[in-house]
C-alpha cells in the first residue's frame, strides 16, 4: 500500500527521536534473547530435545552462521540499539545511568536471594553459588571484569557496556564537534588495547563488544548531527576488526563466529534508522511490541533467575514448563519496568 | 481502488516466481537422492549451539609419504586395489556407508594405513568388526595380544616379514590400522598406540 499522507513531522523531532525501525529491533531482540538462553541454553544444558529448536538450528542458525540460538545476536542488537538510544537521550546523566543500571542491580540482588534459598539459577559456572564474593561481584558488575569470580547474572556484562555507552554519549552531547570523532574512537581503541594486552581475560571477552555500542552511537549521530555515512561505516569496520583480532588471539572465542551476528546486528540497526517507515510505525504502535522493546534488557537478565529457577522446580511436560517460565519472567520484567518508571526521565 | 490496481503487477510477479519454482519442482523434484537413502549416517551433534557442525577426525596421519588417501562412499572404492573384492563385499554386507583411508609408504618400503569404515544408521558396528576380523582369521592370520577391545592379527611370510591388521570399534565406525614391510612390527605398534590414544577403542555392549 502506498501512503498518501504527507510526511509532516517537524525536522527537529524526527531526527532526535529514536526511529520506529530501531524500536522494532529492540522488541525482536527481546524475543530472540529468550529463545536463545531461556529456551535454547536451558534445554541444551539439561539434555532436553525440542523439535522446533532443532528445526530452527538446521534451517536458520547453521546456514546463517549464527550460533547460540540467536542469543548473542540478540545481545548484540541490544548493545547497538542501546548505544543508539543513549546518544539520542537528553535526560540528566545520573538518571540515565541509574535507569540503565537498574535491571542489572535488581536482578543481581534477586539472584543472590533466590540462589541463597537454594534455587538453581543460571550461573557461570553452573554450580550452586557459595561465595559472598559472587553476589557482590554481580551487584557491582565487577565480577564481569575479574577472572574467576562466579557470575550470578551471566548476561549482565551487557549493562556494563551500556553504562559506558551512556557516559560516552553524555560526553559527546556535552561537547559536540570533535568529540563525535574522539569519543567513539576512544571506545574502539580501549577495546582493542584490552584485547591485545589480555586476550584470555574475562575483561577482554566483555570489552571486545564495546565497539557495537559505539557504532550504535555513531548511527544516532548520523541521524541527528548529519555525520557522514562513510565515516560511520569506516568506524563500524574498525570496531569489527577488534573482534577479528580477538579471534586470532583466542581460539575458544573464534569458535563462535561473532563477527557474523555483530555485522548483521549493526547493519539492521543502521537500516532500521535509515529506512524506518509506515510499517515500522504501525508495528511499534502495537502495545505488545512497545512492551517488549521497553523491557528487553529486563527480560534478558531476569530469565536466568526467574525462568531458570522455575524450570528447575516445574516438572514435565517441558513445553508447558517453558511457557510458564517465559510468562513469569515477563511478569517479573513488568514489575522491574514499573520500578524503572519511577526514575525521572 | 487505486491501491488494488497498483497491487496487480506485484501479485503477477509473485505468481510468476511461485509458478517457476513449482514447475521446476514438478519436473526435476526436490533434489534429494532416494538412491542414497539407505546409506544415511546421522552423526550426533554434541555442540548444537555452535554456528557450524563440528566434525571430528578419529584418524591419525601415518608417518611417511602418502601413497593413497581417499574419502568417499563405499562405491568409490570398488575398483581400488587397496580394498580387496572380499573386503568390499563385506563392507557392503555389514552396512558401511562411507570409507576414509590414508596409506603411506616409508623410504625402507614399510607401508602403513589407517582406515575408517563408517556404518549407516541401524547397522551394528560390532557385527562389522567381527566380519572384518573374520576375513583375516580365515586367511590364517594369528590373533596376537594387544590393547583391550582391539583385534590385532599378524601373518608371517616365509621371509619372516609380517603383515598386520588391527580392527576396533569407536562410535559408528570400525577403525583399522594395518601395515606390512621390513619394519612393520615396530611401525604398526607405534601407529596403533598413537591411533588408540587419539580415538580409544570401545567395548562391546554387555
Amino acid at each position: 500500500m502506498i501512503s498518501t499522507a504527507p510526511t509532516a513531522a517537524p525536522e527537529a523531532e524526527s531526527t532526535s527521536a529514536p526511529r520506529a525501525g530501531v524500536v522494532l529491533l529492540r522488541a525482536a531482540a527481546a524475543v530472540l534473547v529468550l529463545h536463545g538462553f531461556l529456551i535454547g541454553l536451558w534445554t541444551t544444558q539439561h539434555g532436553v530435545q525440542l523439535g522446533y529448536l532443532d528445526a530452527v538450528r538446521h534451517v536458520l542458525n547453521r546456514p546463517l552462521g549464527i550460533g547460540e540460538d540467536f542469543g548473542m545476536f540478540a545481545v548484540f542488537l541490544l548493545l547497538a540499539v542501546g548505544g543508539y538510544a543513549a546518544q539520542l537521550d537528553r535526560a540528566p546523566l545520573p538518571w540515565q545511568l541509574l535507569r540503565t543500571y537498574l535491571p542489572a542491580g535488581v536482578t543481581a540482588v534477586l539472584a543472590t536471594v533466590v540462589a541463597g534459598l537454594g534455587a538453581q539459577i543460571w550461573t557461570v559456572p553452573l554450580v550452586p553459588p557459595t561465595s559472598v564474593l559472587a553476589g557482590a561481584g554481580s551487584v557491582t558488575l565487577l565480577g564481569h571484569v575479574i577472572d574467576g569470580v562466579q557470575l550470578l547474572v551471566p548476561l549482565a556484562w551487557l549493562v556494563l557496556l551500556l553504562l559506558v555507552g551512556v557516559a560516552a554519549s553524555a560526553v559527546i552531547n556535552r561537547y559536540g564537534g570533535l568529540a563525535m570523532l574522539v569519543v567513539p574512537l576512544g571506545e574502539i581503541v580501549l577495546s582493542a588495547a584490552v584485547v591485545v594486552v589480555a586476550p584470555d581475560s574475562r575483561l577482554a571477552g566483555v570489552v571486545v563488544f564495546l565497539p557495537l555500542v559505539a557504532t550504535g552511537q555513531l548511527i544516532a549521530l548520523a541521524q541527528r548531527e548529519r555525520l557522514k555515512t562513510w565515516f560511520v561505516v569506516a568506524f563500524g569496520f574498525l570496531g569489527g576488526f577488534v573482534m577479528v583480532m580477538l579471534q586470532t588471539l583466542n581460539p575458544e572465542f573464534a569458535r563462535w563466529w561473532y563477527p557474523i551476528p555483530a555485522l548483521l546486528a549493526v547493519l539492521l540497526v543502521a537500516a532500521g534508522a535509515v529506512f524506518t517507515g509506515d510499517l515500522a510505525e504501525r508495528l511499534t504502535a502495537v502495545r505488545a511490541v512497545r512492551w517488549l522493546a521497553d523491557h528487553a534488557v529486563w527480560l534478558a537478565l531476569l530469565q536466568g533467575v526467574v525462568g531458570y529457577a522455575l524450570l528447575d522446580v516445574l516438572d514435565r511436560p517441558i513445553p508447558l514448563a517453558l511457557v510458564v517460565a517465559v510468562v513469569l519472567t515477563a511478569a517479573a520484567a513488568e514489575a522491574g519496568g514499573r520500578l524503572a518508571r519511577r526514575v525521572p526521565a | 481502488m487505486q491501491t488494488a490496481r497498483s497491487a496487480v503487477p506485484v501479485v503477477a510477479v509473485l505468481a510468476l516466481l511461485v509458478g517457476i519454482a513449482a514447475g521446476a519442482w514438478a519436473i526435476w523434484g526436490d533434489g534429494s537422492r532416494i538412491d542414497y537413502a539407505s546409506e544415511v549416517v546421522s552423526t550426533p551433534d554434541p555442540t548444537p549451539r555452535l554456528p557450524y557442525l563440528e566434525t571430528e577426525d578419529p584418524l591419525v596421519d601415518p608417518p611417511g609419504d602418502i601413497a593413497f588417501a581417499k574419502t568417499g562412499r563405499r562405491d568409490a572404492f570398488e575398483h581400488r586395489t587397496l580394498l580387496s573384492s572380499e573386503e568390499f563385499a563385506i563392507a557392503g554386507a555389514v552396512g558401511v556407508a562411507k570409507i576414509d583411508a590414508r596409506v603411506t609408504r616409508q623410504p625402507d618400503g614399510t607401508v602403513l594405513g589407517v582406515w575408517r569404515f563408517t556404518l549407516r544408521d541401524g547397522a551394528d558396528p560390532f557385527i562389522a568388526l567381527d566380519e572384518f576380523d573374520g576375513l583375516y582369521k580365515r586367511g590364517n592370520h594369528q590373533l596376537i595380544p594387544s590393547s583391550p577391545d582391539v583385534l590385532l592379527r599378524r601373518f608371517l611370510n616365509e621371509d619372516q616379514s609380517a603383515v598386520y591388521h588391527a580392527h576396533y570399534v569407536r562410535k559408528r565406525d570400525v577403525l583399522r590400522v594395518d601395515g606390512y614391510g621390513p619394519n612393520a612390527t615396530k611401525a604398526v605398534a607405534e601407529l596403533l598406540d598413537r591411533q588408540l590414544a587419539h580415538a580409544p577403542a570401545e567395548a562391546p555392549p554387555e
